[in-house]
Protein backbone atom coordinates (compact mmCIF):
# COMPACT_ATOMS: atom_id res chain seq x y z
CA UNK A 1 0.00 0.00 0.00
CA UNK A 2 2.55 2.62 0.96
CA UNK A 3 4.64 1.60 -2.02
CA UNK A 4 2.10 2.35 -4.06
CA UNK A 5 1.19 5.56 -2.99
CA UNK A 6 4.81 6.55 -2.60
CA UNK A 7 6.06 8.40 -5.55
CA UNK A 8 1.97 10.10 -5.51
CA UNK A 9 3.26 11.56 -1.83
CA UNK A 10 6.60 12.17 -3.09
CA UNK A 11 5.07 14.40 -6.05
CA UNK A 12 2.71 15.90 -3.65
CA UNK A 13 5.23 16.87 -0.90
CA UNK A 14 7.64 18.22 -3.44
CA UNK A 15 4.53 20.51 -5.50
CA UNK A 16 3.93 21.83 -1.80
CA UNK A 17 7.48 22.56 -0.88
CA UNK A 18 8.10 24.20 -4.38
CA UNK A 19 5.38 26.70 -3.10
CA UNK A 20 6.18 27.14 0.38
CA UNK A 21 10.04 28.03 -0.52
CA UNK A 22 8.65 30.38 -3.07
CA UNK A 23 6.45 32.55 -0.54
CA UNK A 24 10.09 33.75 0.36
CA UNK A 25 9.48 36.19 -2.45
CA UNK A 26 6.89 37.80 -0.22
CA UNK A 27 8.01 38.17 3.20
CA UNK A 28 9.66 35.84 5.49
CA UNK A 29 7.69 32.90 6.96
CA UNK A 30 7.72 29.80 9.07
CA UNK A 31 6.24 27.77 5.92
CA UNK A 32 9.65 29.01 4.08
CA UNK A 33 11.90 28.48 7.15
CA UNK A 34 10.97 24.87 7.31
CA UNK A 35 11.33 24.04 3.87
CA UNK A 36 15.20 25.28 4.06
CA UNK A 37 15.67 23.26 6.90
CA UNK A 38 14.14 20.38 5.58
CA UNK A 39 16.83 21.00 2.60
CA UNK A 40 20.00 21.91 4.58
CA UNK A 41 19.00 18.77 6.97
CA UNK A 42 18.18 16.21 4.24
CA UNK A 43 21.66 17.53 2.18
CA UNK A 44 23.83 16.80 4.89
CA UNK A 45 22.34 13.67 5.51
CA UNK A 46 22.81 12.74 1.98
CA UNK A 47 25.82 14.17 0.97
CA UNK A 48 26.94 12.16 4.58
CA UNK A 49 26.30 8.89 3.01
CA UNK A 50 27.10 9.87 -0.41
CA UNK A 51 30.63 10.12 0.74
CA UNK A 52 30.88 7.27 2.95
CA UNK A 53 29.71 4.97 0.20
CA UNK A 54 32.44 6.89 -2.05
CA UNK A 55 35.06 6.63 0.57
CA UNK A 56 34.05 2.56 0.92
CA UNK A 57 34.52 1.85 -2.74
CA UNK A 58 37.69 3.76 -3.14
CA UNK A 59 39.29 2.63 0.02
CA UNK A 60 37.89 -1.16 0.84
CA UNK A 61 35.90 -2.47 -2.37
CA UNK A 62 38.01 -1.30 -5.46
CA UNK A 63 40.03 -4.79 -6.01
CA UNK A 64 43.76 -4.74 -4.51
CA UNK A 65 42.53 -2.77 -1.13
CA UNK A 66 40.94 -2.66 2.16
CA UNK A 67 39.20 -5.93 1.80
CA UNK A 68 41.86 -7.91 0.18
CA UNK A 69 44.13 -7.34 3.31
CA UNK A 70 45.67 -4.40 1.92
CA UNK A 71 46.02 -2.30 5.22
CA UNK A 72 48.26 0.46 3.63
CA UNK A 73 44.56 1.61 2.62
CA UNK A 74 43.78 2.07 6.72
CA UNK A 75 46.59 5.13 6.96
CA UNK A 76 43.92 7.34 4.77
CA UNK A 77 41.30 6.83 6.22
CA UNK A 78 42.87 7.24 9.53
CA UNK A 79 44.07 10.72 8.56
CA UNK A 80 40.31 11.15 7.32
CA UNK A 81 39.00 10.41 11.01
CA UNK A 82 41.80 13.11 12.59
CA UNK A 83 38.76 15.90 10.87
CA UNK A 84 36.70 14.72 13.79
CA UNK A 85 39.44 16.26 16.61
CA UNK A 86 38.05 19.49 14.92
CA UNK A 87 35.26 19.04 17.93
CA UNK A 88 37.43 18.74 20.65
CA UNK A 89 39.81 21.25 22.68
CA UNK A 90 42.32 19.31 23.94
CA UNK A 91 43.03 17.38 20.35
CA UNK A 92 42.31 20.00 17.84
CA UNK A 93 45.66 20.10 16.76
CA UNK A 94 45.46 17.08 15.59
CA UNK A 95 43.01 18.03 13.16
CA UNK A 96 45.57 20.07 11.45
CA UNK A 97 47.07 17.29 9.73
CA UNK A 98 44.24 16.13 7.49
CA UNK A 99 44.03 19.66 6.78
CA UNK A 100 47.66 20.01 6.04
CA UNK A 101 47.29 16.91 3.83
CA UNK A 102 44.42 18.55 1.58
CA UNK A 103 45.78 21.91 1.49
CA UNK A 104 49.20 20.73 0.72
CA UNK A 105 48.33 18.21 -2.54
CA UNK A 106 45.43 21.27 -3.54
CA UNK A 107 47.80 24.19 -3.75
CA UNK A 108 49.94 21.94 -5.44
CA UNK A 109 47.85 20.77 -8.08
CA UNK A 110 46.48 24.02 -8.65
CA UNK A 111 49.68 26.18 -8.93
CA UNK A 112 50.68 23.43 -11.59
CA UNK A 113 47.22 23.81 -13.04
CA UNK A 114 46.45 27.36 -12.93
CA UNK A 115 50.00 28.81 -14.57
CA UNK A 116 49.67 25.86 -17.24
CA UNK A 117 45.98 26.52 -18.32
CA UNK A 118 45.14 30.03 -17.14
CA UNK A 119 47.81 31.89 -17.32
CA UNK A 120 50.48 30.73 -20.24
CA UNK A 121 47.44 29.04 -22.14
CA UNK A 122 45.32 32.34 -22.08
CA UNK A 123 48.77 34.27 -23.11
CA UNK A 124 49.45 32.40 -25.87
CA UNK A 125 46.04 32.06 -26.95
CA UNK A 126 45.53 36.19 -26.97
CA UNK A 127 48.94 36.49 -28.96
CA UNK A 128 47.82 33.96 -31.62
CA UNK A 129 44.55 36.00 -32.02
CA UNK A 130 44.73 37.20 -36.29
CA UNK A 131 44.57 41.05 -36.60
CA UNK A 132 43.67 40.12 -39.86
CA UNK A 133 41.55 37.44 -41.22
CA UNK A 134 43.60 35.12 -44.12
CA UNK A 135 40.91 35.63 -46.69
CA UNK A 136 38.89 38.24 -48.18
CA UNK A 137 34.95 38.43 -47.21
CA UNK A 138 33.51 37.62 -43.94
CA UNK A 139 36.70 36.84 -42.52
CA UNK A 140 39.22 39.38 -43.25
CA UNK A 141 38.01 41.68 -40.45
CA UNK A 142 38.13 39.61 -37.37
CA UNK A 143 36.16 42.46 -35.29
CA UNK A 144 35.90 39.72 -32.64
CA UNK A 145 39.68 39.24 -32.12
CA UNK A 146 40.46 43.20 -32.36
CA UNK A 147 37.81 43.62 -29.13
CA UNK A 148 39.37 40.89 -27.18
CA UNK A 149 42.73 42.39 -27.78
CA UNK A 150 41.85 45.60 -27.17
CA UNK A 151 39.42 44.47 -24.02
CA UNK A 152 42.53 42.64 -22.52
CA UNK A 153 45.10 45.53 -22.62
CA UNK A 154 42.97 48.37 -21.54
CA UNK A 155 41.79 46.23 -18.89
CA UNK A 156 44.99 45.66 -17.78
CA UNK A 157 45.99 49.02 -18.02
CA UNK A 158 42.99 49.78 -16.07
CA UNK A 159 45.17 47.59 -12.88
CA UNK A 160 48.29 49.54 -13.49
CA UNK A 161 49.13 51.55 -10.57
CA UNK A 162 52.86 51.98 -10.97
CA UNK A 163 51.75 56.07 -12.89
CA UNK A 164 49.57 58.23 -12.18
CA UNK A 165 46.26 57.43 -14.59
CA UNK A 166 46.17 60.29 -16.48
CA UNK A 167 46.78 61.03 -20.52
CA UNK A 168 47.00 57.94 -22.78
CA UNK A 169 47.14 55.28 -19.72
CA UNK A 170 44.28 57.35 -18.69
CA UNK A 171 42.01 57.26 -21.76
CA UNK A 172 43.19 53.56 -21.66
CA UNK A 173 42.33 52.50 -17.91
CA UNK A 174 39.08 54.50 -18.70
CA UNK A 175 38.43 52.18 -21.57
CA UNK A 176 39.18 49.18 -19.78
CA UNK A 177 36.34 50.43 -17.25
CA UNK A 178 33.79 50.60 -19.77
CA UNK A 179 34.98 47.08 -20.80
CA UNK A 180 34.95 45.43 -17.38
CA UNK A 181 30.95 47.29 -17.14
CA UNK A 182 30.46 45.60 -20.51
CA UNK A 183 31.21 41.96 -18.75
CA UNK A 184 29.77 42.78 -16.02
CA UNK A 185 26.49 43.15 -17.80
CA UNK A 186 26.83 40.25 -20.04
CA UNK A 187 26.87 38.71 -16.61
CA UNK A 188 24.33 39.65 -14.76
CA UNK A 189 22.31 38.65 -18.35
CA UNK A 190 23.03 35.02 -17.95
CA UNK A 191 22.21 34.87 -14.06
CA UNK A 192 19.00 36.70 -15.10
CA UNK A 193 18.70 34.05 -17.68
CA UNK A 194 19.73 31.07 -15.12
CA UNK A 195 17.78 32.54 -12.46
CA UNK A 196 14.29 31.92 -14.64
CA UNK A 197 15.59 28.43 -16.39
CA UNK A 198 15.17 27.58 -12.74
CA UNK A 199 11.78 29.03 -12.00
CA UNK A 200 10.78 27.37 -15.05
CA UNK A 201 12.58 24.06 -14.13
CA UNK A 202 10.07 24.21 -10.74
CA UNK A 203 6.98 25.14 -13.36
CA UNK A 204 7.53 22.40 -15.54
CA UNK A 205 8.01 20.24 -12.17
CA UNK A 206 4.21 21.60 -10.82
CA UNK A 207 3.32 21.26 -15.00
CA UNK A 208 4.51 17.72 -14.91
CA UNK A 209 2.48 16.56 -11.41
CA UNK A 210 -0.81 15.99 -13.03
CA UNK A 211 0.75 12.82 -14.80
CA UNK A 212 0.36 11.75 -11.59
CA UNK A 213 -3.12 13.47 -11.04
CA UNK A 214 -1.86 16.13 -8.76
CA UNK A 215 -2.54 19.72 -10.84
CA UNK A 216 -0.33 21.30 -8.65
CA UNK A 217 -0.16 23.62 -11.70
CA UNK A 218 -3.36 25.42 -11.60
CA UNK A 219 -2.34 26.28 -8.18
CA UNK A 220 -0.05 29.16 -9.85
CA UNK A 221 -3.51 31.24 -10.77
CA UNK A 222 -4.39 30.69 -6.85
CA UNK A 223 -1.34 32.00 -5.91
CA UNK A 224 -1.20 34.61 -7.96
CA UNK A 225 -4.80 35.63 -6.87
CA UNK A 226 -4.03 35.44 -3.82
CA UNK A 227 -1.00 37.72 -3.66
CA UNK A 228 -2.97 40.52 -4.87
CA UNK A 229 -5.30 40.13 -3.04
CA UNK A 230 -2.66 40.52 0.17
CA UNK A 231 -0.97 43.43 -1.46
CA UNK A 232 -3.70 44.64 -1.66
CA UNK A 233 -5.10 44.30 1.76
CA UNK A 234 -1.33 45.70 2.77
CA UNK A 235 -1.77 48.73 1.31
CA UNK A 236 -5.43 49.86 2.26
CA UNK A 237 -5.21 48.57 5.92
CA UNK A 238 -5.15 51.22 8.75
CA UNK A 239 -2.29 52.42 9.88
CA UNK A 240 -3.25 51.43 13.29
CA UNK A 241 -3.28 47.45 12.30
CA UNK A 242 -0.04 47.91 10.69
CA UNK A 243 3.54 48.46 12.16
CA UNK A 244 3.71 51.57 13.98
CA UNK A 245 5.48 54.04 11.14
CA UNK A 246 9.32 54.69 11.85
CA UNK A 247 9.59 58.33 13.61
CA UNK A 248 11.50 60.94 11.87
CA UNK A 249 14.80 62.30 12.88
CA UNK A 250 14.68 65.66 14.78
CA UNK A 251 15.62 68.37 12.84
CA UNK A 252 18.83 69.38 14.80
CA UNK A 253 20.25 66.72 16.69
CA UNK A 254 21.44 68.13 19.94
CA UNK A 255 25.48 68.68 20.81
CA UNK A 256 26.56 65.02 22.16
CA UNK A 257 27.61 64.74 25.65
CA UNK A 258 31.12 64.81 26.57
CA UNK A 259 32.01 61.10 27.19
CA UNK A 260 33.69 60.47 30.34
CA UNK A 261 37.75 59.51 29.65
CA UNK A 262 37.47 56.43 30.62
CA UNK A 263 34.42 55.01 28.42
CA UNK A 264 34.37 54.69 24.79
CA UNK A 265 31.63 56.28 23.32
CA UNK A 266 29.26 54.31 21.26
CA UNK A 267 26.42 55.62 18.74
CA UNK A 268 22.95 55.00 19.05
CA UNK A 269 20.16 55.38 17.36
CA UNK A 270 17.57 57.95 18.30
CA UNK A 271 14.42 56.39 18.44
CA UNK A 272 12.87 59.50 19.96
CA UNK B 1 4.98 59.58 -11.82
CA UNK B 2 8.71 58.24 -13.01
CA UNK B 3 9.45 58.17 -9.27
CA UNK B 4 6.90 56.17 -8.61
CA UNK B 5 7.70 53.74 -11.20
CA UNK B 6 11.09 53.94 -10.08
CA UNK B 7 10.25 52.24 -6.82
CA UNK B 8 7.64 49.41 -8.10
CA UNK B 9 7.11 47.23 -5.59
CA UNK B 10 9.54 44.76 -6.48
CA UNK B 11 6.39 41.70 -5.77
CA UNK B 12 4.53 43.33 -8.81
CA UNK B 13 7.82 42.58 -10.39
CA UNK B 14 7.52 38.85 -9.20
CA UNK B 15 3.57 38.59 -10.17
CA UNK B 16 4.32 39.71 -13.65
CA UNK B 17 7.12 37.19 -13.94
CA UNK B 18 5.21 34.85 -12.68
CA UNK B 19 2.43 35.11 -15.20
CA UNK B 20 4.99 35.23 -18.34
CA UNK B 21 6.84 32.51 -17.54
CA UNK B 22 4.01 30.43 -16.55
CA UNK B 23 1.69 31.16 -19.84
CA UNK B 24 3.80 29.73 -22.65
CA UNK B 25 3.94 26.40 -20.54
CA UNK B 26 0.51 26.18 -20.98
CA UNK B 27 0.23 27.92 -24.15
CA UNK B 28 3.25 27.65 -26.22
CA UNK B 29 4.47 30.24 -28.90
CA UNK B 30 7.27 28.33 -30.95
CA UNK B 31 9.36 30.92 -31.33
CA UNK B 32 12.70 30.37 -32.86
CA UNK B 33 15.78 29.01 -31.63
CA UNK B 34 18.61 30.01 -33.46
CA UNK B 35 21.69 27.85 -32.83
CA UNK B 36 25.00 29.49 -31.79
CA UNK B 37 28.04 28.73 -32.98
CA UNK B 38 29.79 27.63 -29.64
CA UNK B 39 26.91 25.45 -29.92
CA UNK B 40 27.41 23.58 -33.10
CA UNK B 41 31.36 23.82 -32.20
CA UNK B 42 29.87 20.93 -29.74
CA UNK B 43 27.56 19.35 -31.90
CA UNK B 44 30.13 18.85 -34.66
CA UNK B 45 33.28 17.92 -32.40
CA UNK B 46 30.87 14.70 -30.83
CA UNK B 47 29.57 13.83 -34.36
CA UNK B 48 33.06 13.91 -35.98
CA UNK B 49 34.67 11.24 -32.83
CA UNK B 50 36.02 7.64 -34.74
CA UNK B 51 32.67 5.24 -33.48
CA UNK B 52 34.78 3.41 -31.15
CA UNK B 53 35.52 6.28 -29.18
CA UNK B 54 34.87 6.84 -25.02
CA UNK B 55 33.13 9.75 -23.88
CA UNK B 56 33.47 10.96 -20.41
CA UNK B 57 30.13 12.76 -18.92
CA UNK B 58 31.31 13.95 -16.10
CA UNK B 59 27.86 15.31 -13.93
CA UNK B 60 29.04 18.17 -12.01
CA UNK B 61 25.69 19.19 -10.58
CA UNK B 62 23.17 18.60 -7.96
CA UNK B 63 18.98 18.58 -8.26
CA UNK B 64 19.38 23.12 -8.06
CA UNK B 65 21.26 23.19 -11.67
CA UNK B 66 18.78 20.09 -12.79
CA UNK B 67 16.39 22.38 -14.60
CA UNK B 68 19.56 24.05 -16.71
CA UNK B 69 21.63 21.33 -17.49
CA UNK B 70 19.46 17.56 -17.03
CA UNK B 71 17.78 18.11 -20.56
CA UNK B 72 21.60 18.44 -22.42
CA UNK B 73 22.44 15.95 -20.41
CA UNK B 74 20.26 13.60 -21.09
CA UNK B 75 20.05 14.75 -24.72
CA UNK B 76 24.34 14.20 -24.53
CA UNK B 77 23.68 10.92 -23.82
CA UNK B 78 21.08 10.09 -26.63
CA UNK B 79 23.48 11.88 -29.02
CA UNK B 80 26.75 9.82 -28.26
CA UNK B 81 24.20 6.49 -27.97
CA UNK B 82 22.98 7.48 -31.31
CA UNK B 83 26.49 7.63 -32.92
CA UNK B 84 27.54 4.55 -31.28
CA UNK B 85 30.03 6.06 -29.13
CA UNK B 86 30.78 4.43 -25.68
CA UNK B 87 29.68 6.68 -22.47
CA UNK B 88 31.42 6.52 -19.19
CA UNK B 89 29.26 8.40 -16.59
CA UNK B 90 31.25 9.69 -13.19
CA UNK B 91 30.60 12.99 -11.08
CA UNK B 92 32.66 14.54 -8.99
CA UNK B 93 29.86 16.37 -7.31
CA UNK B 94 28.19 13.60 -4.86
CA UNK B 95 24.75 15.25 -5.88
CA UNK B 96 25.77 14.02 -9.75
CA UNK B 97 25.32 10.13 -9.35
CA UNK B 98 21.49 10.07 -9.41
CA UNK B 99 20.46 12.36 -11.80
CA UNK B 100 23.87 10.49 -14.26
CA UNK B 101 21.80 7.74 -13.51
CA UNK B 102 18.29 9.36 -14.09
CA UNK B 103 19.65 10.06 -17.28
CA UNK B 104 20.66 7.08 -18.67
CA UNK B 105 17.35 5.55 -17.33
CA UNK B 106 15.93 8.27 -19.74
CA UNK B 107 17.98 7.15 -22.50
CA UNK B 108 18.56 3.26 -22.38
CA UNK B 109 15.14 3.19 -20.82
CA UNK B 110 14.07 2.34 -17.16
CA UNK B 111 15.68 -1.22 -16.75
CA UNK B 112 18.94 0.37 -16.94
CA UNK B 113 21.90 -0.26 -15.63
CA UNK B 114 20.76 -4.31 -16.70
CA UNK B 115 20.51 -3.39 -20.43
CA UNK B 116 23.00 -5.68 -22.95
CA UNK B 117 25.16 -2.31 -24.16
CA UNK B 118 26.30 -1.80 -20.04
CA UNK B 119 29.33 -2.63 -19.39
CA UNK B 120 30.35 -3.86 -23.09
CA UNK B 121 32.67 -2.65 -25.64
CA UNK B 122 29.69 -2.13 -28.05
CA UNK B 123 28.28 0.84 -30.33
CA UNK B 124 26.52 2.39 -27.36
CA UNK B 125 27.92 0.54 -24.16
CA UNK B 126 28.25 2.72 -21.25
CA UNK B 127 29.46 2.26 -17.92
CA UNK B 128 28.25 4.45 -14.69
CA UNK B 129 31.08 5.20 -12.24
CA UNK B 130 29.50 7.21 -9.76
CA UNK B 131 30.75 9.57 -7.59
CA UNK B 132 34.46 10.09 -7.12
CA UNK B 133 35.23 11.93 -3.85
CA UNK B 134 38.13 14.51 -3.63
CA UNK B 135 37.02 16.97 -5.63
CA UNK B 136 39.99 18.29 -8.04
CA UNK B 137 42.24 16.87 -6.49
CA UNK B 138 39.75 13.28 -7.35
CA UNK B 139 39.36 14.70 -11.10
CA UNK B 140 43.08 15.15 -10.93
CA UNK B 141 43.63 11.50 -9.92
CA UNK B 142 40.83 10.28 -12.42
CA UNK B 143 42.53 12.09 -15.12
CA UNK B 144 46.29 10.50 -14.18
CA UNK B 145 44.84 6.48 -13.44
CA UNK B 146 41.06 5.38 -13.40
CA UNK B 147 41.84 2.37 -12.12
CA UNK B 148 43.45 3.30 -9.33
CA UNK B 149 41.20 6.01 -8.44
CA UNK B 150 38.25 3.47 -8.10
CA UNK B 151 37.78 0.29 -9.14
CA UNK B 152 34.56 -0.57 -8.81
CA UNK B 153 31.23 1.19 -10.66
CA UNK B 154 28.14 2.97 -9.05
CA UNK B 155 26.46 -0.36 -8.48
CA UNK B 156 29.35 -2.12 -6.75
CA UNK B 157 30.93 -4.03 -9.95
CA UNK B 158 34.56 -4.14 -10.24
CA UNK B 159 35.84 -2.58 -13.39
CA UNK B 160 37.53 -6.25 -14.04
CA UNK B 161 33.69 -7.35 -14.90
CA UNK B 162 33.21 -4.62 -17.36
CA UNK B 163 34.63 -5.32 -20.55
CA UNK B 164 33.91 -1.18 -21.53
CA UNK B 165 36.88 -0.36 -18.73
CA UNK B 166 39.70 -2.07 -19.96
CA UNK B 167 40.13 0.63 -22.77
CA UNK B 168 39.26 3.28 -20.12
CA UNK B 169 42.92 3.48 -17.72
CA UNK B 170 43.92 7.45 -18.32
CA UNK B 171 42.95 10.32 -19.88
CA UNK B 172 44.87 9.69 -22.98
CA UNK B 173 42.13 6.73 -23.95
CA UNK B 174 38.92 9.45 -23.79
CA UNK B 175 37.82 10.67 -26.64
CA UNK B 176 36.55 13.69 -25.13
CA UNK B 177 35.57 14.66 -21.75
CA UNK B 178 32.53 16.51 -21.07
CA UNK B 179 31.74 18.06 -17.99
CA UNK B 180 28.11 19.20 -17.50
CA UNK B 181 29.03 21.91 -14.89
CA UNK B 182 27.35 24.01 -12.06
CA UNK B 183 30.34 24.99 -10.13
CA UNK B 184 33.51 23.62 -8.90
CA UNK B 185 35.26 21.44 -9.69
CA UNK B 186 33.76 21.56 -13.39
CA UNK B 187 35.05 22.09 -16.54
CA UNK B 188 37.74 25.05 -15.47
CA UNK B 189 39.20 22.07 -13.29
CA UNK B 190 38.71 19.66 -16.46
CA UNK B 191 41.11 21.73 -18.41
CA UNK B 192 43.60 22.12 -15.93
CA UNK B 193 43.96 18.45 -15.41
CA UNK B 194 42.99 17.01 -18.41
CA UNK B 195 43.73 19.02 -21.69
CA UNK B 196 46.39 20.92 -19.64
CA UNK B 197 48.58 18.10 -19.30
CA UNK B 198 46.96 15.34 -21.95
CA UNK B 199 45.48 17.30 -24.41
CA UNK B 200 41.86 16.03 -23.63
CA UNK B 201 39.42 17.35 -25.57
CA UNK B 202 36.84 19.11 -22.92
CA UNK B 203 33.48 20.57 -23.93
CA UNK B 204 30.90 21.56 -21.26
CA UNK B 205 27.43 22.25 -20.50
CA UNK B 206 27.31 24.95 -17.98
CA UNK B 207 24.84 26.89 -16.45
CA UNK B 208 24.11 30.34 -17.26
CA UNK B 209 25.47 31.67 -14.49
CA UNK B 210 29.21 29.88 -15.25
CA UNK B 211 28.98 30.74 -18.99
CA UNK B 212 31.04 34.09 -18.65
CA UNK B 213 33.92 32.22 -17.09
CA UNK B 214 33.86 29.38 -19.49
CA UNK B 215 34.00 31.97 -22.30
CA UNK B 216 37.63 32.90 -22.82
CA UNK B 217 38.29 28.83 -22.40
CA UNK B 218 36.48 28.52 -25.47
CA UNK B 219 38.08 31.40 -27.96
CA UNK B 220 41.47 30.20 -26.47
CA UNK B 221 40.79 26.77 -27.78
CA UNK B 222 40.67 25.02 -24.53
CA UNK B 223 37.26 24.26 -24.78
CA UNK B 224 35.52 22.61 -28.22
CA UNK B 225 32.09 23.58 -27.12
CA UNK B 226 30.19 25.31 -24.97
CA UNK B 227 25.94 24.41 -23.82
CA UNK B 228 24.79 27.52 -22.39
CA UNK B 229 22.41 27.02 -20.01
CA UNK B 230 18.68 26.60 -20.98
CA UNK B 231 18.96 27.93 -24.18
CA UNK B 232 22.33 25.54 -25.08
CA UNK B 233 20.40 23.22 -24.18
CA UNK B 234 17.26 24.10 -26.26
CA UNK B 235 19.61 24.45 -29.16
CA UNK B 236 21.02 21.15 -29.06
CA UNK B 237 18.33 19.22 -28.69
CA UNK B 238 16.74 20.48 -31.79
CA UNK B 239 20.52 19.84 -33.48
CA UNK B 240 19.74 16.22 -31.89
CA UNK B 241 16.40 16.19 -33.02
CA UNK B 242 17.90 14.30 -36.24
CA UNK B 243 18.49 11.32 -34.33
CA UNK B 244 15.02 11.00 -33.02
CA UNK B 245 15.35 12.91 -29.61
CA UNK B 246 12.02 14.86 -28.54
CA UNK B 247 12.94 18.19 -27.72
CA UNK B 248 11.64 18.97 -24.67
CA UNK B 249 12.39 22.68 -24.22
CA UNK B 250 10.58 24.40 -27.09
CA UNK B 251 7.36 25.44 -24.40
CA UNK B 252 10.65 26.81 -21.73
CA UNK B 253 12.42 28.50 -24.40
CA UNK B 254 9.27 30.81 -24.87
CA UNK B 255 8.63 31.14 -21.38
CA UNK B 256 12.26 32.21 -21.26
CA UNK B 257 12.29 35.10 -23.75
CA UNK B 258 9.43 36.24 -22.33
CA UNK B 259 11.00 36.61 -18.75
CA UNK B 260 13.67 38.37 -20.76
CA UNK B 261 11.24 40.76 -22.57
CA UNK B 262 9.46 41.90 -19.25
CA UNK B 263 13.44 41.94 -17.37
CA UNK B 264 14.52 44.27 -20.18
CA UNK B 265 11.69 46.25 -20.12
CA UNK B 266 11.69 47.32 -16.69
CA UNK B 267 15.81 47.74 -16.53
CA UNK B 268 14.51 50.70 -19.57
CA UNK B 269 12.05 51.45 -17.11
CA UNK B 270 14.09 51.87 -14.01
CA UNK B 271 16.39 53.91 -15.54
CA UNK B 272 14.50 56.13 -17.26
CA UNK B 273 12.41 56.91 -13.91
CA UNK B 274 16.21 57.29 -12.19
CA UNK B 275 16.95 59.67 -14.70
CA UNK B 276 13.72 61.47 -14.51
CA UNK B 277 13.62 62.06 -10.77
CA UNK B 278 17.58 62.98 -11.39
CA UNK B 279 16.93 65.77 -13.62
CA UNK B 280 13.65 66.65 -11.80
CA UNK B 281 16.36 67.00 -8.54
CA UNK B 282 18.26 69.09 -10.87
CA UNK B 283 21.41 66.34 -10.68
Amino acid sequence: MLEEIAPYLGIVFGAFLTLFVYTILWKENPLSRAAEHLFIGLAAAYITGYVYDAAMKVAVLTPGRLAEGNIVWLLPILIGFMYLFFFTKKYFWLYRFPVACVAGIGAGLVIVGNIQSNFVAQIAANVRLPLLGSQIGVAWFPLDNIIIILGVLTVLSFFFFTFEQKGPLGISARIGRYVMMAAFGSAYGFTVMARISLLIGRLRYLYETSEAGFYAYYLIPVVIVLMLIVAYWERTRKPSAALPPPTPAPAAAPPPEAPPAEEVPRKRKKTS
Amino acid sequence: MWEKIERVDRRVIYILVLILVSLPLWFPIGLPIPVAKETTAYFNTIEALPSTSVVIFSYDYGPSAAPELQPMAEAGLFHAKSLGLRSVLVCFWATGAPLAVNAAKKVYGDAFPNVPEYGQDVAGGIVAIGFIPGGAIGMSSFASDVWATIGVDHFGTAFTALPLMSRVRRATDFGVFVDWMAGTPGAIQAIMYMHGPYGVKVGTGSTAVGVPEAMPYYTAGQLFGILAGLAGAAEYESLVHAYGWAPTLLAPMDAQSLGHVLIIIFVVIGNLGYAASKLKRGG
